[in-house]
């Protein structure tokens, strides 16, 4: 049984997740793995995802019809599922990009101001 | 395999090549492989919890999309409400026709008896191969409880209409005598009061229902006396109100409604004894546990073997008798069985052809929108996933009209009680129950399933580029649409006739069975039946002093042409005299005793000879046809002497008379002897017949008060006309008919709207072509000609198969029919061109709309 704190952060965590992917998988198809480390690597090593969560995000999206899956071989000659953005992912990507970069941008004015009045 | 049941099973796989692959990099990184383990499954997280939580995102696909279908299909239905409320009203009425038909099958033959321990139950008799009775003795009865041991209770019984006087009042009383050992195979605790046993002698007990209107419940009637055919009775318990009793009544002649009390029957030792004559009583009895009944029916039978060797004097009555131990439920629903399979048959092909017309419908629905769902295939919606979509839009109308349907079914079942509560056995136990509605389930999802599947099986199996290709245009919805329709059509009509003959059948069957001579006119024909108890009527001249008054009586009654009383409930060896027949073998015969004027009275003629008279000295009797047929053959009766029951006396034969159907209307008249009645031997029935010139409803009235006025504590009963007791006597058959009839008719219209439908469709896809062909020259009569050809080649292929099948069919239902066998060709020619008529006339209509077209018009119509 999670806790309400659990609860809140995985909510936090899910709506990011998700972006992140679908941008991960913008250039080609990637394996589970290779998304973790992509992440991990762009990120600079910021943002530290528990790598399990990454599965229940990536079956939302397939769910969602955002991703889709096929099976392939991995670097290591191994059988790998590869995730590869949908036509509907790759529009919902504009969509979540956009409305990420408001947020961002909104709460970068709010946290800017609030250190502008601080000073004064 | 499902995307969803893919991804789940490669989910563990996934995970497993995650963590690998982490600690590869880990180990590519410097750490000890331990070391390099613990840092990936510490990265992952815990495994388990993410594979739950992976699976969980899957949990409720399956509903959300059948939800997504639903929605779909009742959207569908919205946007053509026309189309839904012919869809839902016709899966309506044939799935709630099915439960109702059902619902009377499960209450008859599937639900138990509502005894402890029913399957343990057995009924015992002897089947008169001559008269077609089961009944048992007295002393038969005596010797099997005496030497089996396969039953743990045995009990006899005989109901009979017996007089209840109470007080200054008197009424009729349908009685049961019958042995303690009953209460135990039932399980009857009383009411009130105590039931009896074997010891007790001159109590009754009643039944909640004359507890209730003859006492109105109160409960000081216990300890009344009660004067039951003179004999004094006293009220020791009331049964319960669900108190059934199931053991059938007996013979007809016996206790003529439902049973109102309960006697204990007492089996005294001179009904032990094979004597003169053996006292008819009827055997229930309950096996010991894990006897089975084959066993107890071999048992039976060596006493009765025994039996039989040792009275030859009984011969003539062994020898016609045939051991029947059957389980009881068997004996009370058995001949209704088959009757009941094939309604239910015959309702379950009503259903096909619904839902061949819905799948049609439906069909028709998915070629105009072919378009559509070629281009949902083409974009990937799969096979299975239009499949799933027809299914789900067949599944919801047949939903929708299932529920429906069940209201249907509650209203025929009222219609059905009302209409036959003597038609079927066990009919007042029906309703709608768990079973019931459990099948009226079954049902709608199959028919939902059968008509989603038709427009699925049109569409998948034409090829969908031509389909991307024509898009629903021009084409009469490609070759193996049309193909498709054009066969269900074909087959709504096969079994449209099938059922159809199977009613004409019966029809037939019906004239047969009313198919009197002129001279019998029933329906002119008052009757009303006289017990007469008491002590004052225990000698036979008392008997005849009372018929006489009787007749002097209604002979003063102006609106009574005829009167005459009769009884007819003997039956027995008939010898000649000198004697024909060695000892015991004379042939079984029923001895009527009856006034002279009762051949006149039912309009039978005399053949040969004279007519008796009232008071023939020496002893003279009439016998009928059927009787000369068989004691005699060809060699005339008159002259001949018989040997009745007057002693030694025997009795000359003065005259041969027509048969006449008296008692039922679905069997041959029986050999029949007729006896001035004050030459017979007592009996206490008597059965009283006026014939009018109007209608006997009006002097029943004023005969009954004649009759009770010549002594008040002997009522009348069973008072009606002679047409409505022999239409009682074949209740059953009218029950079958007129639901086989119903569902014939219904079969014929919907396989009419069948091929109307069809034929419309086929006319408004070929609007284009009859344009071309109009405008090349083609007549009007040369069009419709042409639709009617292609619409009556269908109806002819279908009736043809029918006919077929028919053949076949019905000779399941031999054992309805009377006197019509089941390849009646009259009735199969009769049937066959009616329908193929009424074809004709169903694509009469779409070919004339054809001729109409106008062919400029015709032409640009794309």
């Amino acid at each position: 049984m999670p806790t309400r704190e659990d609860a809140d952060r995985i909510e936090l965590l899910q709506g990011t997740l998700d972006l992140l992917i679908l941008r991960t998988l913008l250039p080609g198809r990637a394996h589970g793995h290779a998304i973790a480390k992509n992440i991990e690597r762009t990120s600079e090593d910021v943002l530290q995802v528990e790598q399990g969560s990454l599965y229940p995000a990536l079956h939302r999206l397939i769910k969602r019809g955002w991703i889709s899956a096929e099976e392939g071989v991995s670097e290591h000659n191994r059988r790998a599922k590869f995730y590869r953005l949908t036509a509907k992912g790759r529009k919902r990507l504009t969509v979540e990009t956009s409305k990420w970069e408001k947020l961002a941008g909104a709460i970068a004015a709010i946290l800017y101001a609030a250190r502008q009045e601080g000073k004064s | 395999m499902s995307l969803r049941r893919r991804m789940e099973n490669d989910l563990d796989h996934d995970i497993r090549e995650h963590i690998e692959m982490e600690i590869r990099d880990n180990i590519e990184r410097g750490m000890s492989p331990d070391e390099a383990r613990r840092a990936a499954l510490h990265k992952f997280g815990n495994v388990l919890r993410v594979s739950e939580e992976t699976r969980a995102v899957w949990r409720w696909m399956w509903a959300e999309r059948l939800l997504q279908d639903i929605r779909y299909a009742v959207r569908g239905l919205r946007r053509n409400p026309v189309f839904a409320a012919v869809a839902i009203l016709t899966l309506a009425l044939g799935i709630g026709m099915n439960t109702a038909v059902f619902s009377v099958v499960s209450a008859v033959l599937i639900k138990p008896l509502p005894y402890p321990d029913p399957g343990r139950l057995v009924w015992l008799a002897n089947y008169n191969r001559r008269f077609h009775f089961e009944a048992s003795t007295s002393p038969d009865f005596f010797d099997w409880r005496a030497q089996s041991r396969s039953f743990e209770e045995m009990t006899g019984y005989t109901t009979i209409d017996s007089t209840v006087q109470d007080g200054a009042e008197s009424s009729k009383l349908g009685l049961v005598q019958i042995t303690a050992a009953f209460w135990r195979i039932a399980g009857a605790r009383p009411a009130l009061g105590r039931l009896f046993s074997d010891d007790d002698r001159d109590v009754i007990v009643l039944t909640w229902r004359m507890f209730e209107q003859r006492y109105r419940a109160d409960r000081r009637v216990l300890g009344r006396v009660l004067q039951i055919d003179g004999r004094p009775a006293t009220v020791i318990g009331i049964l319960p109100k669900d108190f059934r009793f199931l053991p059938p009544p007996g013979l007809p002649g016996a206790m003529s409604g439902e049973p109102e009390a309960f006697m204990p029957n007492i089996i005294g030792p001179e009904l032990q004894t094979r004597a003169a004559n053996l006292p008819i009583l009827f055997v229930v009895g309950k096996l010991k546990p894990g006897v089975s009944i084959e066993q107890a029916r071999a048992e039976i039978q060596t006493i009765q073997a025994r039996v039989a060797r040792d009275n030859p004097a009984m011969k003539g009555f062994y020898s016609v008798a045939e051991l029947r131990v059957v389980p009881l439920k068997e004996k009370l629903v058995g001949e209704s069985r088959r009757a009941l399979l094939i309604l239910l048959a015959a309702v379950v092909f009503v259903l096909l052809i619904a839902c061949a017309n819905l799948g049609n419908l439906l069909l028709a629905r998915a070629m105009g929108r072919q378009r559509e769902l070629a281009i949902r295939v083409a974009i990937g919606a799969g096979r299975h996933r239009l499949l799933r979509h027809f299914l789900v839009e067949g599944l919801t109308i047949a939903v929708l009209g299932g529920v429906a349907g069940l209201t249907v079914a509650r209203a025929a079942d009222d219609i059905l009680t009302r209409v036959g509560p003597s038609a079927v056995p066990r009919l007042a136990e029906l309703g709608i129950d768990w079973r019931v509605a459990l099948f009226a389930l079954g049902v709608s999802t199959l028919a939902g399933l059968v008509f989603g599947l038709v427009p699925f099986l049109a569409f998948c199996t034409g090829s969908l580029s031509s389909l991307l290709k024509t898009g629903g245009h021009g084409s009469s919805g490609g070759p193996t649409g049309w193909r498709l329709r054009r066969f269900v059509v074909g087959g709504e009509l096969a079994v449209a006739l099938v059922l159809l003959i199977g009613a004409g059948l019966m029809v037939k069957s019906f004239v047969r069975m009313y198919a009197h001579p002129a001279s019998f006119q029933p329906e002119r024909i008052g009757t009303m039946r006289v017990f007469l108890s008491g002590p004052a009527y225990r000698g036979h001249a008392a008997a005849v002093a009372y018929a006489q008054r009787v007749l002097a009586r209604l002979a003063t009654i102006p609106a009574v042409q005829v009167a005459a009383l009769t009884n007819g409930s003997g039956s027995g060896g008939a010898d000649l005299d000198p004697p024909r027949f060695p000892p015991g073998q004379a042939p079984q015969v029923f001895f009527r005793a009856a006034s002279a004027a009762y051949p006149r009275v039912v309009g039978s003629p005399l053949v040969e000879g004279r007519w008796t008279t009232d008071d023939e000295q020496p002893p003279a009797v009439m016998v009928n046809q059927a009787f000369a047929r068989l004691v005699f053959g060809s060699e005339s009766p008159v002259g001949q002497k018989i040997h009745i029951h007057i002693g030694d006396e025997s009795a000359k034969i003065v005259g041969v008379v027509g048969d006449v159907k008296m008692s039922r209307l679905d069997a041959a008249p029986a050999p029949e002897v007729l006896i001035p009645f004050k030459d017979t031997r007592a009996f206490r029935t008597w059965d009283i017949l006026a014939k009018t010139s109007a209608s006997p409803a009006a002097i029943l009235p004023e005969v009954r008060r004649a009759v009770q006025q010549i002594d008040p504590t002997q009522p009348p009963y069973a008072i009606m006309t002679l047409q409505a007791a022999l239409d009682e006597s074949i209740v059953p058959r009218r029950f079958n008919l007129l639901l086989l009839g119903a569902f014939a008719a219904s079969a014929v219209a919907l396989a009419l709207v069948g091929i109307y439908g069809v034929m419309s469709y086929a006319v408004t896809q070929r609007t284009h072509e009859i344009g071309v062909r109009m405008a090349l020259g083609a007549g009007r009569g040369e069009i419709v000609g042409m639709v009617v050809r292609q619409g009556m080649f269908v109806a002819l292929t279908g009736i043809a198969a029918g006919a077929a099948a028919a053949l076949v069919l019905t000779r399941l239902m031999a054992t309805l029919l009377f006197d019509v066998k089941p390849n009646d060709p009259l009735t199969y020619v009769t049937v066959a061109v009616t329908l193929a008529a009424t074809a004709l006339a169903a694509s009469w209509v779409p070919a004339f709309k054809a001729a109409r077209v106008d062919p400029l018009r015709a032409l640009r119509y794309e």
